[in-house]
């Protein structure tokens, strides 16, 4: 196994790890927290997945909260920039862009996914949850991630950017494909699809603007120009690929603690703690997304040399579990005084939708537990990890 | 006590001006502002919260007024 790894890394650092995991979702953390004893930092020797990068063998992991905040504020050190090689897309913007150039587009978009943009969504936020809940509370049962946690936040996002919500299945699916395929060519053939319904859109919405967030990208000043067709795509792309599956899995995640946890749901229903703190303590404790980046110099960093181009993986969940950040980390405390989570990531990158994120997650938390504030597991949960991880089946119940 | 925020670390998470209404506010952005830099001890627990919160330790308190 360590024969695999370059020869500027430690042997004794080498660690197998299968960010392919298909096992019980009772490991799916744990499994990260344990490599907490391993070290300080650690190679993983194993080929990983994600949404833009062609897989690559092996990468560094560093274990500590602190570390991992230090890495994530410092951009000039650890560089979003794809490797060399063919990628599936175009890069998106501005995930995989570094400073400045990454700050020129930060600044143009950030204004409209600010808190006070987003909190102008909320009625129709509240009222498009009212409905599905209520469709979903006379059934008695539900199969909570595709009737619930994968359709909401993918109908808000595409009546948001202008998208015909009928076709929202589709979307779901291609999304599906782009995130979690491990076949290149399926993920190929997916991102051709997404591309063409991103292309016509930039097409009908720059010939005849609209009320949506696409006419309205379309619509900034960059410095004194329009942006390009091509930069309208590459930011259209991540919005596509970043604003469905996340939020989904984050409802997930907190459903699957919550069916399980009746004091917890009881709080919830009689708001006995402010849902704005529940949610960051639901995110905090599955906090679900590691993040690639690469070295951008030969560096000594967390106690190991880095050479320059070395694959670096920064795992959020591994940062809001730290013990040494948070007291007893693996359990739900919903009002936790100190809670300086990972979630979103933190320093320049961090989660451009985390508003809107948020919102979603409080109103549904809101409207789900007025009115059905009990229910419980009905059948096995299944899971998938890569460096994002997931739910994919989780059955409730709530009538006999 | 005094709050400050350190602005070229603040990146608009928007935690302190959620949990400590009256002593943060926010710009058109989303980051974080000071409204009031010398808070008042019946607001001293909503700032601290609001260092507590804040995931990249932007914010200062320091005792003293």
């Amino acid at each position: 196994m360590s024969a695999q790894a370059p020869s500027h890394v430690p042997a004794g650092l080498v660690r197998a790890f299968d960010f392919n995991y298909r096992g019980p979702i009772a490991e799916l953390f744990s499994r990260f927290d344990a490599l907490r004893d391993e070290g300080r930092a650690l190679w993983l020797d194993v080929p990983l997945p994600s949404a833009d990068l062609k897989p690559v063998r092996g990468a560094w992991l560093f274990t500590r909260a602190s570390d991992i905040r230090a890495a994530l504020q410092n951009t000039e050190l650890f560089s979003s920039a794809p490797g060399e090689g063919p990628t599936v897309m175009p890069p998106m913007i501005p995930i995989f862009l570094d400073p400045p150039e990454h700050t020129r587009y930060r600044r143009l978009l950030t204004p409209l996914f600010s808190p006070a943009v987003i909190k102008q969504m909320e009625p129709a936020i509240r009222a498009r949850v009212e409905r599905m809940v209520d469709a979903l509370a006379a059934r008695g049962s539900c199969e909570f991630v595709s009737d619930f946690a994968v359709e909401f936040p993918t109908r808000v996002f595409t009546s948001w950017i202008g998208l015909p919500e009928a076709e929202t299945p589709r979307f779901v699916q291609l999304n599906s494909v782009l995130i979690h395929s491990t076949s290149d060519q399926e993920r190929a053939v997916a991102s051709m699809s997404a591309i063409q319904v991103l292309t016509d859109l930039i097409k009908e919405r720059s010939a005849q603007p609209r009320d949506d967030l696409m006419s309205r990208i379309i619509a900034l000043d960059f410095d004194g120009r329009a942006l390009a067709h091509d930069e309208l795509l590459r930011i259209a792309m991540l919005l596509f690929l970043a604003g469905l599956d996340t939020v989904a899995a984050a409802l997930s995640f907190s459903f699957w603690h919550l069916a399980q946890t009746p004091a917890d749901r009881r709080a919830l229903a009689r708001k006995a703690v402010p849902t704005s703190e529940a949610v960051e303590e639901l995110l905090r404790r599955h906090t679900f997304v590691n993040l690639p980046r690469r070295a951008a110099r030969d560096a000594e960093f967390a106690g190991v040399s880095l050479r320059k181009g070395d694959m670096v993986i920064l795992s959020l969940p591994l940062a809001s579990r730290d013990p040494s950040e948070f007291e007893r980390p693996t359990e739900v405390q919903l009002d936790r005084p100190s809670n300086r989570h990972f979630a979103f990531g933190l320093g320049p990158h961090r989660c451009l939708g985390s508003h809107l994120a948020r919102l979603e997650l409080q109103v549904a938390l809101d409207t789900w537990h007025r009115r059905i504030p009990d229910y419980r597991l009905d059948g096995e949960v299944s899971c998938y990890a890569g460096t994002v991880m997931g739910i994919t089946h989780l059955p409730l119940r709530w009538q006999a | 006590m005094k709050v400050a925020i350190d602005t070229s670390t603040c990146t608009g998470h928007g935690r302190c001006y959620v949990v400590a209404a009256d002593v943060f506010g926010c710009d058109d952005d989303g980051n974080g502002v000071v409204k009031l830099d010398r808070v008042p001890s019946e607001l001293e627990a909503q700032a601290r919260r609001a260092e507590q919160s804040c995931p990249e330790r932007a914010i200062a308190i320091a005792a003293g007024d």
